[in-house]
């Protein structure tokens, strides 16, 4: 899970998630104890059937920030590009 | 009769005197700093003061005000803004330069190229942001004490925790710091601090107000909201920041209306609805007390209170832990430590995944990695079903018990619910930390408002006495969706109502 989350904690912080994740979900099953047969899951307040009244804008791409202040943001930049170490093969920065 | 100092005014007794020229805006502000001055190093509910910016906004504001200029409705009040609402770095220059950290290693020294909408209305009106102020990390957490730049206490017994997410906002307004606060409200991160500390929170109904620039935790259920000492000015805040925004298109196009001048219009025929399980056993009976206290303030001005059902109660609670982990997971993953925040030290052999997988650990405390694996769990194949699914259908049967009770045919027509914030009052510093779900059961009456992307608000009732110290209790009211301006209305008349 762990990998997954992009995570990588101590073998001492992995028991202690276990633990704790484990009474989480544990307390979490209360839900399976509710008749919820027949309900349309609700992904957010803001979809047709309970606020008509947000909108939602066509999807179309604009200009939001000048590109030379989010460069400024990022922790290592290089003649604007984002510096990665190498994706594809064993590493290397 | 002793004039009160200033730092106890009001934001709207402040607009309104600086705007009629009674005091300068640079006298408020500074008496404002004084104060934080005095408390902030023994609080710690601000990781930063911006004091040469916000004089220097003052006495610009002041020399305006001379020349016969018009100023804004927030003339002058000084406001506190949490550490997840962008400020652009502009805002103050040199070590005064804002950063907007949220709270978490991960963005210490993010500078923002932007301001949050919300803020940046604050801004427009001329009030003055005199500091950013501590919270959970990314906003999970209920007691200002998951936060890299340290704990945040309550000024009402620095033993105890002040409430969270927005811990600093509270301690703020509670101590005299700021006359305004703006925080956030995923589920009760502005409502339950608000009741630990005899103040007044408030959540608007999902896409009343923008959240552009407000950085997501779970998007479905974040909201911004208000903070102060009085229901009028936290009306005067959401009439500034509600409203359209074409840069996020949730934010509702409906007009926000008047809010601010309408306050005190009468309330005709009110009825109000107490959930039987409003009264669960976990609540002190200080918590009791203060709604029965409520109860009889509304009967004492011809309201109608009614007994009714709000059966998921308990369940709603596992259904935000679910919901809003499985948000985070997603939003959270843009911390990769390519684009954003804090970055490991890699050598030539780290391979991208090592790189995102220190990074995030690194910069991430433990609260936040457990609710990115708990997301990133139930949002996964074989378990989506089992949590995700059942949650968001859980969220589906909040919405309607609600809607149900608001409705009139059939339905018994409630104008607003009333329920406790809290089971309790502020608690010791510590004394949750070692259990997350019982520290998550703190939320047990603020999350179904979020579900149900309702508005809600939480209002001082009372104080338990305890230790010798008295702890204040907030009793909560929600309201239809986007009907704000009634149920501040209703909190105003119970507030006024308490008073007396």
């Amino acid at each position: 899970m762990a990998r997954l989350a992009r995570l990588m904690p101590t073998d001492e912080q992995v028991e202690r998630y276990r633990r704790e994740l484990g009474d989480v979900l544990a307390w979490a099953s209360a839900l399976k104890e509710v008749d919820a047969e027949g309900l349309r899951p609700m992904a957010a307040p803001a979809d047709a059937e309970s606020h008509p009244q947000v909108r939602l804008d066509p999807d179309v791409p604009g200009v939001m920030l000048d590109r030379s202040k989010i460069d400024g943001i990022g922790p290592m930049v290089d003649d604007g590009f984002f510096v990665v170490p190498k994706v594809f093969g064993d590493g290397g920065a | 009769m002793v004039e009160r100092p200033l730092y106890q005014w009001s934001a709207s007794e402040i607009a309104r005197a600086v705007s009629a020229g009674e005091r300068r805006a640079h006298d408020v502000v500074k008496a404002f700093l004084l104060r934080i001055d005095d408390q902030n190093p023994r609080l710690n509910a601000l990781r930063a003061v911006y004091h040469e910016t916000a004089c220097d906004r003052a006495r610009a504001l002041d020399q305006r005000l001379a020349s016969g200029e018009s100023v804004g409705r927030l003339a002058g009040v000084p406001v506190a803004i949490k550490d997840n609402l962008c400020l652009r770095s502009d805002y103050g220059s040199g070590d005064e330069s804002p950063t907007t950290a949220c709270g978490s290693r991960m963005l210490a020294g993010y500078r923002s190229p932007y301001t949050a909408t919300a803020v940046q209305r604050l801004l427009d009106e001329d009030a003055i942001v005199v500091g950013t102020a501590n919270m959970d990390e990314f906003g999970m957490g209920s007691s200002g004490e998951h936060c890299h730049f340290g704990v945040t206490r309550n000024p009402h017994d620095e033993e105890r925790v002040p409430g969270g997410s927005s811990s600093g906002c509270a301690a703020a307004l509670a101590s005299g710091m700021v006359a305004l606060a703006l925080g956030s409200d995923t589920g009760g991160s502005v409502r339950q601090p608000a009741a630990l500390t005899g103040t007044v929170g408030f959540k608007p109904s999902y896409g009343r107000v923008s959240r552009w620039g407000l950085v997501a935790y779970a998007s479905s259920l974040d909201c911004v909201g208000p903070m102060a000492r009085t229901v009028e000015d936290v009306a005067l805040a959401l009439e500034v920041i509600s409203g359209a925004d074409a840069l996020d298109s949730t934010c509702s196009t409906r007009r926000a209306g008047s809010v601010f001048d309408s306050i005190d219009l009468p309330l005709d025929g009110l009825r109000i609805g107490v959930p039987v399980q409003a009264r669960d056993e976990a609540n002190d009976p200080s918590v009791n007390a203060a709604l029965d206290r409520a109860i009889d303030s509304f009967r004492s001005i011809g309201a109608e209170v009614i007994d009714v059902e709000f059966k998921h109660v308990h369940q709603s609670v596992p259904a935000y832990y679910i919901v809003a982990p499985a948000e985070a997971s997603s939003n959270l993953a843009r911390y990769d430590g390519v684009r954003y925040g804090h970055r490991t030290l890699i050598d030539r052999s780290s391979s991208i995944e090592d790189l995102m997988a220190r990074s995030r650990s690194e910069g991430f405390g433990p609260e936040v990695q457990r609710r990115i694996m708990l997301g990133t769990h139930t949002l996964s194949s074989g378990y989506y079903d089992a949590y995700y699914s059942r949650a968001m259908k859980m969220r589906r049967l909040v919405q309607q018990e609600f809607a149900t009770l608001f409705a009139t045919d059939p339905g018994p027509g409630c104008h607003a619910v009333l329920m406790p914030t809290t089971t309790g009052p502020a608690f010791r510093i510590g004394e949750k930390m070692d259990d997350p779900a019982l520290m998550y059961r703190e939320d047990l009456y603020t999350v179904a408002a979020n579900l149900a992307g309702l508005p809600a608000i939480s209002v001082p009732a009372g104080h338990a006495e305890l230790e010798g110290k008295r702890l204040p209790i907030g009793v909560q009211l929600i309201g239809p969706a986007f009907e704000d301006a009634r149920l501040l209305r209703i909190a105003r008349r119970l507030e006024v109502q308490l008073a007396g």
